[in-house]
């Protein structure tokens, strides 16, 4: 798992985290939320509930007590005993029905009374709309009553009663205080009577369903349920489940054999649930696209950049260094591709001075290649005016033929660098030259240190410096005096640098000509090629910090010193 | 790591399903002390199934089918995997298959009028319904009155019999078979009865009746007990004993062999034929007691008084349903 993350693209790895960070604590709250709403009005409704129906309870058993309580008077007065004995006197009669209105006061909106002879033949009752015929003897409510000595509650046979609103009957046998019987008490309860006990108990939605011992429903607070109705709410109670909207809870009175169940819808209705589970589906959803849109813009964000970077290192590896990332971004990342422009920037100049640098040595190469050239014809034709000076007898200019020969022949030979006494050798040619033309003009020194002599230098990188002392330098002098003189010291680096001074003590150089030797980068300048010559050779070979430099001494003359960094062969 | 993740998959769906709705727990079936089959009228059985409950606290449960079904189940011998005791069913479906149930002689035996008790103690009656002829008296005038069973193949009655299948009920099997059996039965009674019907035949009972009570048919089979409800009702309807000698339908009750409540049933059948539910019979429900000691429904003449075809015709009940079978369905078919 890990892994598979480790090598996820870094833009997928942003993606997955953002989405995890804000879908998961989304997920669960949610969840959460539905639930612990749901338990809460769910507990509720279990509340009121179980107070509804112990109220329910409470009616019922209330009024069967009071039924009892009737009944039980009414059997304890001896009159009635004696009415149902003797039926012949009309006061006897009219007596009893005032007893028996006067019994029945509490009861009489609930429950008919009716009073049965031993045969089961109906003798009183105070149901004014009576339709109940007698009943049989062996059979049913009066059976049951003759078996027991207290009241019983019987469901009635709705295929029995001719009245079928008669749902529930309680009877109790009318005896003497010798225990001789002589009929029984039976009182009606109809649908009504429990619609009106009932009717500040439950609302429209609420379902009340009332039991006999053998758990056959004889009541239900809706009349156009069938039993196809009331199955399945019998299932529910017996299992004591909850099903999609509906709570339901059962009591039982073992004393009067009843069962009463009751089904309340719940305070949110199952559509209503499932309207909130919609709600908050789509409210994930928004958050999903929210959050992917967002993710998705920041992952592009870090990562966009970062592949641009990527890419270019790439083209930078292959070799193009014109390159450059385009951002407006002032953040870190924008920094970074800032840095990353300027980087190769700078790099394509350096190639681009290393190549210029190249091509310019190449260049002055040739060049020196190029006057290798004609000093092989003079060499020659110095050597046949030597010759033949000397056949005429002339002997200055053999020595001018000789010495300028010598100083052809190393200026064209081929190799670039030679010791720093072969270059003194050489300007020795040079002075006697110079000395023939310019007779006892200059006097003529070096100052070597021998540990420096074999020293490389470029050649004939010291004969225009002397030629520039006794040309310019003792211009008009008759008695100058030109020295070559030789030190090394270490600079802060630790290289031992060369410096090789012409001095002389004539009239000076002038100021903007030592300016322009000193200038970091001389330009090319008419008249002065061998100083630019000697600069641009130093400066290529050995780098901007060497070069030439020109001072006035203070007592008169010029010193011009190269430097260099020591090198032996 | 691969443990965690699997542990968060299994959180989350259980969370998922914990906000669907609540799941009902399944209630346990209750548990009967006695299951009873039966094809009777709901009026009938559930006031004596009520009663038995009332007196005896036991939980009774009561399969209500149809003739047809239990003659199914009797054929294929399943019964004992669904009930304990058979109530009121026709005594001729019992007989013929002896070997699904369980010989019992009630205490009561003796009280029972002759030839309504099973003589191998098979079974034991319950209630007698006479078969009669019925009619309809706006349509039918006295001097045309039906006689007997041949009185149904006469022309003038051509489309207007109401007959049922005999496969649906036992009323109809007995009184095809009654039909066929009769001294005077003419060869090819089934067939010249289809025709003479129209070949149209009723599905149930109490279609049958009322069609002869609104006199949409003339003449019909029915139990003698359903006439004189009728009767009683007010409709426009009279009866008569067919002359070849009147057939008696015996609901009875047995017990299943191989029923685990065995006793229960013994009881059941006990209290089936005891004096209180005979007299409820026939105080409440206007049906023949199968006990000589109680008078048969107010204005009907005591059975022995009558004379009646014994039970004996039951044998040819299979018969007389193939014979039907061979004729009816054919015909009606060609007819469509």
């Amino acid at each position: 798992m890990r892994e598979f993350f480790r090598n996820l693209p870094f833009k997928f790895r942003i993606l997955f985290g953002c989405l995890a960070v804000a879908l998961i604590p989304l997920l669960f709250s949610g969840v959460f939320m539905v639930r612990i709403f749901d338990a809460s009005l769910r507990r509720q409704s279990t509340m009121e509930l179980t107070s509804q129906l112990n109220e329910i309870q409470n009616r019922l058993d209330q009024l069967f007590l009071s039924c009892d309580a009737a009944c039980l008077k009414l059997a304890a007065d001896e009159s009635v005993y004696r009415v149902m004995i003797d039926n012949t006197r009309m006061e006897f009669q009219k007596d009893l029905y005032l007893l028996l209105y006067q019994m029945i006061q509490e009861t009489y909106s609930y429950a008919g009374f009716s009073i049965y002879d031993i045969g089961g033949k109906l003798r009183f009752t105070t149901d004014n709309n009576s339709t109940t015929e007698d009943l049989p003897p062996h059979w049913g409510i009066i059976r049951k009553a003759s078996h027991h000595d207290d009241i019983v509650y019987y469901h009635t046979d709705p295929y029995l009663t001719a009245n079928p609103d008669i749902v529930l009957q309680a009877a109790c046998s009318l005896e003497s205080r010798q225990g001789a019987r002589a009929g029984y008490i039976v009182l009606d309860f109809t649908k009504d009577s429990f619609h009106r006990l009932f009717s500040s108990n439950y609302n429209d939605s609420d379902v009340i369903i009332l039991l006999d011992s053998l758990g056959k429903p004889f009541y239900c607070s809706r009349p156009e349920y069938n039993e196809a109705d009331i199955a399945p709410i019998l299932k529910q109670a017996a299992s004591s489940g909850q099903t999609s909207g509906f709570l339901y809870a059962s009591t039982s009175n073992p004393d009067y054999g009843y069962t009463a169940i009751l089904q309340k819808s719940t305070q949110i209705s199952s559509p209503a649930i499932k309207t909130m589970n919609t709600i908050s589906f789509f409210i994930a959803l928004f958050g999903l696209s929210l959050c992917l849109f967002i993710s998705l813009a920041l992952s592009r964000g870090i990562s966009q950049p970062i592949s641009e970077l990527d890419l270019a290192m790439r083209k930078v590896r292959d070799g193009d260094l014109s390159v450059r990332i385009f951002t407006n971004r002032k953040d870190e990342l924008g920094r970074l591709s800032n840095s990353f422009n300027r980087m190769t920037k700078d790099l394509d100049e350096q190639l681009h001075t290393a190549v210029q640098k190249q091509k310019d040595l190449n260049e002055t190469n040739l060049k020196l290649y190029q006057t290798q050239l004609n000093p092989h014809f003079l060499y020659n034709t110095l050597d046949t005016i030597k010759w033949s000076a000397k056949i005429n007898e002339n002997p200055e200019i053999p020595v001018l033929a000789e010495n300028l020969a010598q100083i052809l022949r190393r200026s064209i030979s081929s190799e670039p660098f030679i010791t720093l006494s072969q270059e003194l050798e050489t300007i020795r040619y040079y002075i006697q030259i110079q000395k023939i033309r310019f007779t006892g003009r200059f006097l003529y020194e070096e100052e070597i240190p021998y540990q420096l002599e074999d020293c490389l230098v470029p050649k004939m990188i010291l004969q225009p410096l002397v030629e520039n002392a006794i040309l310019h330098g003792l211009d008009g002098y008759e008695h100058g005096y030109i020295c070559i003189y030789a030190t090394t010291f270490k600079n802060t680096a630790g290289t031992e640098i060369l410096r090789v001074s012409v001095t002389d003590d004539g009239c000076g150089i002038n100021p903007e000509m030592m300016d322009w030797i000193n200038s970091p980068g001389p330009q090319k300048r008419p008249g002065h090629l061998g100083l630019y010559n000697i600069i641009q050779i130093l400066k290529l070979y050995y780098g901007k910090e060497y070069g030439l430099h020109a001072e006035r001494n203070p007592e008169g003359g010029t010193a011009v010193t190269i430097s260099l960094p020591v090198e032996r062969r | 790591m691969k443990r965690k993740f699997l542990a968060v998959l299994l959180l989350c769906p259980g969370l998922l399903t914990g906000c669907s709705q609540y799941r009902t727990p399944e209630p346990e079936p209750v548990i009967a002390d006695l299951v009873v089959y039966t094809y009777q009228e709901e009026m009938v059985c559930s006031p004596i199934i009520k009663e038995y409950q009332e007196r005896t606290g036991l939980t009774v449960q009561v399969i209500n089918g149809t003739y047809e079904e239990l003659r199914e189940q009797v054929l294929a011998g399943t019964l004992p995997e669904i009930c304990d005791v058979v109530f009121g069913a026709d005594a001729a479906l019992l007989e013929s298959a002896p070997e699904c149930w369980e010989p019992y002689a009630s205490p009561e035996a003796s009280a029972i009028a002759n030839g309504f008790s099973s003589a191998g103690k098979l079974w034991t009656g319950f209630s007698a319904r006479p078969l009669v002829i019925m009619y309809n008296t706006r349509v039918v005038t006295y001097r045309e009155l039906p006689e007997g069973w041949n009185s149904l193949l006469e022309p003038r009655w051509h489309g207007r019999i109401a007959f049922m299948k005999p496969t649906l009920s036992d009323v109809y099997a007995c009184a095809l078979t009654a039909a066929i059996h009769a001294p005077a039965a003419p060869d090819h009674y089934v067939e010249q009865l289809a025709a003479n019907t129209d070949y149209t035949a009723f599905d149930s009972l109490s279609d049958l009746n009322q069609a002869i009570a609104e006199g949409r048919h003339f003449v019909g089979v029915t139990t003698e007990e359903n006439a004189v409800s009728l009767i009683s009702e007010g409709a426009d309807i009279d009866y008569i004993y067919p002359q070849e000698g009147m057939c008696v339908l015996i609901d009875a009750t047995a017990i299943v062999a191989g029923s685990s409540n065995s006793d229960q049933a013994k009881a059941f059948i006990d209290f089936t034929v005891g004096i209180d539910v005979q007299y409820f019979l026939t105080s409440a429900i206007s049906r023949r007691s199968v006990r000589t000691d109680i008078l048969p429904p107010s204005g009907l003449s005591p059975l022995n008084t009558l004379s009646y075809t014994s039970v004996s015709l039951q044998d040819e009940y299979e018969k007389t349903i193939k014979i039907w079978n061979e004729v009816f369905p054919s015909t009606s078919e060609e007819r469509k």
